[in-house]
C-alpha cells in the first residue's frame, strides 16, 4: 500500500463512519424527544409532498443547519444533516488531501489531477448549496 | 408497520444493497430506488436522494476496503474522475434542454451490446499479457493485486485509455442529464474498454462512484431531497452491507464476479429503452 493509498482509505472510512454516527445519535435523539410512535416521527410516505409546501424534517441549506445548531435545545435532525453533509464531503476531502500526498510523494502530474478535481468538486458544492 | 420495523426493514434492504453494490461497483440505486418506491412506499424524490447518499456510503466503505487490498487503483480512479465529473456538471447543466427519451433509447441499445459483448467475455478470467498504452503508462495507469481467489499476483495495466476516458466522459454526462448511476457504464468503460481485470474494474468503480456523487449531492440537498428519516438507515445499512461485500469479492472469481454482473446491464438495457420509448412510470 503507497501512502496515499493508506491516507485516502483511512479518510473514506472513519469520515463514513463519523457521519453516520452523526446521522443516527440526531435521530435517535429526535426519536427520544418526539416519542417514536407520536406523530412527529412519521416516515413520509407522500406521493408529492412539495405540493404541500416545503417537506417537514428536511434541511436544504447550511444556514438553516447552523440555525438548528445554535438553537437550545440544539434541534437533533440538525445534528443529523450536519451527518448528511459531512458524509457527502467525505470524498471531496479524501481527493482535496491526496493533493498533499502526492506533493510529498513528488508526484507533481497526480497533484495537478487532484487539484482539478478537488476544485470541480468544490465548485459544485458551492454552487449547489448557494441555490 | 410500526415505525421501528420499518427502520429496520430499511437498514435490511440496504444492507443488501450494499453488498450487492460493493461487489459489482454500483451504487446500489438501481435496486434501491425500485425497492424503495415499490415496496416502501416513498415518494420518488426522497428514494433518489437516499439512494445518493447510498453511492456515497458505498463508496466510502467498499473503496477504503479496497485501496487497502489493492484492488482499487486510486490513480485510474482519479485520472478517469475528471472525465466523469466534468461530464457530470455539463450534464447536469444541459438537462431540460436536451432530449432525454432519444438519449435513453440510444443508451438502451448501447447497452444490449455491452450485454453481448459481456456474454462473449464471460470465461475471460484475466486479460492476456499487459497492453503498452502510451498513456497508462505516463499516467501510471497500472498495478499489481494480490488475487486470493487465484493464489497469486496480478499484474495489470489499463488498455486504450483515450476510448476509456471519453466513454468515462459521456457517462458522466449521460448520469448528470438523466439522473441515473453511472456505476454499470464506469465497469463496463474500465473491464471492456480499458480490459482491466474485473475485480480490478469493480472495485475501481467503487472509489469512482463516490466522488462522482459527491458532485451532485449539493444539488440534491437544496432540493430537499435528501430526507434524514429515510437516508440515515439507508447509509447505515449500505456501509455495513458494502464492508461484508468486500471481504466477499476479493475471494470470487473474476468471470463470477462478470456473471453477476451480466443481469444488471441486462435489466439497465431493458429500462432505458423502455423509457426511451416511453413505456416506463418514469
Amino acid at each position: 500500500m503507497t501512502p496515499v493509498e493508506r491516507i485516502v482509505s483511512r479518510i473514506l472510512w472513519w469520515g463514513g463512519v463519523a457521519s453516520i454516527a452523526l446521522m443516527l445519535i440526531g435521530l435517535v435523539s429526535y426519536a427520544v424527544q418526539v416519542g417514536i410512535g407520536s406523530e412527529g416521527f412519521d416516515v413520509p410516505r407522500t406521493i408529492e409532498p412539495r405540493e404541500a409546501g416545503p417537506p417537514p424534517h428536511v434541511f436544504t441549506s447550511v444556514r438553516q443547519v447552523l440555525e438548528g445548531l445554535r438553537r437550545w435545545p440544539v434541534d437533533p435532525l440538525a445534528v443529523a444533516a450536519v451527518g448528511l453533509l459531512a458524509l457527502a464531503c467525505t470524498p471531496v476531502a479524501a481527493v482535496v488531501v491526496s493533493i498533499g500526498v502526492f506533493l510529498s510523494e513528488g508526484d507533481r502530474r497526480y497533484a495537478l489531477i487532484s487539484t482539478l478535481l478537488a476544485a470541480a468538486l468544490i465548485g459544485s458544492l458551492l454552487m449547489g448549496g448557494a441555490g | 408497520m410500526g415505525h421501528v420495523a420499518f427502520l429496520a426493514a430499511l437498514v435490511a434492504t440496504s444492507f443488501g444493497a450494499g453488498v450487492v453494490g460493493a461487489v459489482l461497483g454500483l451504487g446500489g440505486g438501481i435496486l434501491l430506488v425500485p425497492l424503495l418506491t415499490m415496496v416502501f412506499g416513498i415518494n420518488l424524490h426522497y428514494a433518489m436522494g437516499a439512494s445518493l447518499i447510498s453511492v456515497i456510503a458505498t463508496s466510502s466503505g467498499a473503496a477504503a476496503m479496497y485501496l487497502r487490498s489493492g484492488l482499487s487503483n486510486i490513480r485510474i480512479g482519479l485520472f478517469l474522475a475528471m472525465a466523469t465529473v466534468t461530464g457530470a456538471l455539463i450534464g447536469a447543466a444541459l438537462s431540460g434542454i436536451v432530449p432525454g427519451r432519444a438519449l435513453e433509447l440510444i443508451l438502451g441499445l448501447a447497452l444490449s451490446y455491452s450485454v453481448v459483448v459481456t456474454l462473449r467475455q464471460l470465461k475471460v478470467e484475466l486479460p492476456e499479457g499487459l497492453p503498452y498504452d502510451p498513456i497508462a503508462m505516463r499516467f501510471g495507469l497500472e498495478g499489481v493485486y494480490h488475487d486470493v481467489r487465484l493464489g497469486r499476483e496480478v499484474k495489470y495495466r489499463a488498455d486504450r485509455v483515450k476510448v476509456g476516458f471519453v466513454v468515462m466522459w459521456g457517462a458522466g454526462v449521460l448520469s448528470g442529464l438523466l439522473g441515473i448511476g453511472s456505476g454499470a457504464f464506469k465497469v463496463l468503460a474500465l473491464d471492456y474498454v480499458m480490459r482491466l481485470p474485473m475485480k480490478v474494474s469493480t472495485a475501481t468503480s467503487n472509489f469512482m462512484i463516490g466522488i462522482t456523487a459527491a458532485a451532485s449531492a449539493a444539488v440534491y440537498f437544496g432540493r430537499g431531497d435528501i430526507h434524514p428519516m429515510i437516508a440515515t438507515p439507508v447509509a447505515l445499512g449500505v456501509m455495513l452491507g458494502a464492508s461484508v461485500g468486500t471481504a466477499l469479492m476479493g475471494r470470487l472469481r473474476n468471470t463470477t464476479v462478470r456473471a453477476l454482473f451480466l443481469p444488471v446491464i441486462v435489466y439497465l438495457a431493458l429500462s432505458m429503452i423502455a423509457r426511451g420509448l416511453g413505456w416506463g412510470a418514469s
